[in-house]
């Protein structure tokens, strides 16, 4: 399942309740670029390294939140892995998401 | 606009119409409250769950099991038998299992977090092959019902038997925060 959104649409907060209320693991792919040293890697290269990850997984069932970045890891993806369940397109008014910045000390 | 929501809507341009194109695709506002966010997440993910109450005679049990049959049979419900999983859970030494048995042995009831903990284990592992559920000897008590929908599913339908007489009725739940009982 893909969860996608601009910042502070929501997404990590919507995604963890999900993932409790269904049994499934979330991943930030964010993170796990940074956490793998893939920053400077291209589209095919980190996309495979998500795929290898997703293949070890103990749970079947994942949240990817930030994932796709782009077409190019989109398509990549759907070639080579699963077809996602669902893919959840957070829209949030950029009003709001400018506020909930504020917030969290972001703005 | 910040930085990071300018390079979102950026990448976006290409990339959301490509997956509403080639995949299971929908947008969420999330500029509502969350309460009404998640409600429209669980629309998209959680499975068809109808909650058969048991039969108030002999006529309306046997309406049951034949209504449990052809649901079965017929339309690819599957029928959680709560006593069954939790023998199944048991022989397989699931931590699930070892952690009710421990509550049997000490001779305490098993509270509905633990089986709302392994029916959400059954519901959603199998998704989104298989989405639909009957439940026939669960909830009991308002306590399990709320349990369970708050944190596993929302029950779609409850079918019941109506008053004395040998009929079966189907009631569209958006009510099950009561006692179930008392609504029939």
């Amino acid at each position: 399942m893909f969860m996608l959104g601009p910042h502070a649409s929501g997404k990590s907060h919507i995604g963890s309740k999900l993932a409790e209320r269904t049994n499934m693991n979330m991943i930030n792919f964010i993170e796990f670029v940074s956490s793998n040293n893939l920053g400077d890697a291209d589209d095919e290269t980190v996309t495979t390294a998500l795929i290898s990850k997703l293949s070890k997984e103990v749970k079947p069932r994942v949240i990817l939140e930030n994932f796709p970045q782009n077409i190019y890891q989109a398509k990549f993806f759907l070639r080579n892995c699963k077809q996602p369940s669902n893919v959840f397109s957070l829209k949030c008014s950029k009003e709001v998401c400018q506020e909930r910045m504020t917030i969290l000390g972001e703005g | 606009m910040s930085q990071k929501i300018k390079s979102f809507y950026h990448s976006a341009k290409e990339l959301l119409p490509f997956l509403e194109k080639s995949t299971n695709f929908v947008t969420i506002n999330t500029d509502q409250s969350l309460d009404k966010t998640m409600e429209d997440v669980y629309d998209q993910v959680e499975p068809t769950i109808i909650h058969i109450r048991p039969g108030a005679t002999q006529a309306t049990e046997t309406l049951k099991r034949e209504i449990t049959e052809k649901l079965s049979k017929d339309h690819g419900f599957m029928d959680l038998d709560i006593g069954s999983l939790i023998r199944d859970e048991n022989e397989r030494k699931t931590q699930i299992g070892r952690d009710m048995l421990k509550m049997v042995q000490s001779n305490k009831v098993i509270p509905a977090s633990m089986i709302v903990r392994m029916l959400k284990k059954i519901i959603y592992n199998g998704q989104p092959l298989c989405n639909k559920f009957i439940l026939s000897s669960f909830p009991d008590m308002i306590e399990q019902a709320k349990e369970f929908e708050n944190s596993c599913s929302r029950i779609k339908a409850i079918i019941y038997s109506s008053g004395g007489s040998d009929t079966i009725e189907i009631k569209n739940n958006n009510l099950s925060l009561h006692n179930l009982d008392s609504l029939f």
